[in-house]
């Protein structure tokens, strides 16, 4: 593709693997804010140099904002993007509920996230036992959201976009949420009707320069 | 009491943290800076630190944070609170890129050194000689990549980063890292820091050996 035939080009890039769920709550964190964002791909070895070149920790995913620093680890990156577009607000206001997104980020990552992140990288899939001890832990996670739309609050916030990236992962590992989770269910099937998240997964080829629409 | 009587009214917030904890130390250099309204608990001082820890938070991490009935841990996530929790004086850039580095820093500082320092205090080892010479390249390079001249490690303004990087360097002296004087701009930082009111009311749980049992101090101490 002739970048000259490009009428403008985002100055927002997001390197990730295909499968990085932090990379996937960006994207949803990108499209929610319509921000226009170019994405990278970096799933074959020579791309992973790419990665560490720009990440110390050879990490995905990456984002570079109009030629600044690159940043990586997904709540830095996740913050980021909130401050820079305020809109539509993806923190609470209130300081104890910042907290607890930032802490449900923090459970997702380390629970979780990591451990599929450095199967990522080793090209393996979860164990069936690691599938449904993930499982179980999400499910723990219903008792917010039999009663709740949100993880945090009455606002879709930065927690909601690692959950929803979470369970669409372990959708296509075939995890299904067990019946009794009805909480869960809904809230699955809201959260994969909604338009960012739509236009998220709308994009899935390599190398491609994606718009939002 | 070292809180404001103004606040006195409101329920107390507590942090837990072991005395030789970086993180711990970190949160009272920023509850210190807020002067906000919070006692600090030393678990060291209790008979059964690590079950305590534990029952304080599904990672047995320290420190913790209990604000009326919510608790924090990851100490980052406990900076920023602290931030939100008490906007004077702000600790956090105001631009938004800025920002984003002070987070990156915080994030970086806590995967190169405090999780594996950690490691070493938990089974009491000192690391050797080679860690800690990389260990003190590192702090340099941090320091040459990021300030641009300024009083602060970013710059200008003086913010959590700030908080974290100078407990870093106090536990690393504890271990026997020196900066050298040939860093000078840093050592002068270091000093500078260290004369602050926030810095000084955190010292007397610093000295003078890092595995140091147990010092009662009265538990409104901040």
């Amino acid at each position: 593709m002739n970048l000259d035939d490009v009428p403008r080009i985002p100055s927002t890039k997001l390197y990730t693997t295909h499968t990085c769920i932090e990379g996937h709550a960006c994207r949803i964190i990108l499209h929610e804010k319509e921000i226009e964002y170019r994405v990278e791909y970096v799933d074959d070895e020579q791309n992973y140099e790419v990665l560490d070149q720009m990440n110390p920790y050879g990490e995905s995913p990456v984002l570079i904002d109009r030629g600044e620093r690159p940043l990586f680890g997904g709540h830095v990156i996740s913050e980021y993007l909130d401050d820079r577009l305020p809109h539509p607000p993806m923190m609470p206001a209130n300081p104890l509920s910042r907290g607890q997104v930032r802490l449900h980020l923090y459970h997702f990552r380390r629970d979780w996230i990591w451990k599929l992140k450095e199967l990522d990288r080793k090209k393996q899939k979860p164990s069936n036992a690691l599938r449904q001890s993930i499982l179980r832990g999400l499910v723990g996670y219903t008792r917010y959201l039999d009663e709740e739309e949100f993880l945090v609050g009455d606002e879709f916030t930065l927690a909601d976009c690692y959950f929803v990236a979470l369970l669409w992962y372990l959708d296509q590992l075939k995890v299904k949420i067990p019946e009794e989770a009805r909480g869960l269910h809904i809230y699955q099937r809201r959260m994969f009707n909604r338009e960012s998240f739509r236009q998220s997964n709308e994009q899935t080829e390599t190398n491609m320069y994606v718009y939002p629409l | 009491m070292m809180y404001d009587t103004m606040e006195s009214h409101l329920p107390l917030a507590t942090l837990y943290a072991t005395k030789a904890c970086i993180e711990g130390h970190a949160c009272r250099i920023i509850i210190n800076e807020k002067e906000f309204a919070c006692e600090v608990e030393f678990v060291d001082d209790h008979a059964e630190p690590q079950q305590m820890l534990e029952q304080l938070n599904p990672y047995g991490e320290s420190p913790v944070l209990i604000d009326r009935d919510f608790v924090l841990y990851g100490s980052h996530i406990i900076a920023e609170y602290l931030d939100d929790r008490v906007p004077h004086p702000p600790l956090m850039p105001t631009d938004t890129a800025v920002r984003s580095q002070a987070r990156l820093l915080i994030h970086r500082f806590q995967l190169d050194w405090i999780d594996k320092l950690k490691v070493f205090e938990k089974r009491k080892h000192k690391p050797n000689r080679n860690i800690r010479e990389r260990i003190l390249q590192e702090v340099i390079g941090y320091w040459q990549e990021y300030n641009s001249g300024g009083e602060f490690l970013m710059g200008e303004e003086y913010s959590l980063v700030d908080c974290f990087y100078v407990a870093v360097l106090c536990h690393l002296r504890k271990i026997g890292v020196e900066i050298p004087n040939e860093a000078r701009k840093l050592k002068v930082y270091l000093e500078r820091m260290e004369e602050r009111d926030a810095f000084k009311k955190t010292r007397e749980h610093l000295e003078p050996n890092l595995y140091i049992k147990s010092l009662k101090q009265p538990s409104n101490f901040v």
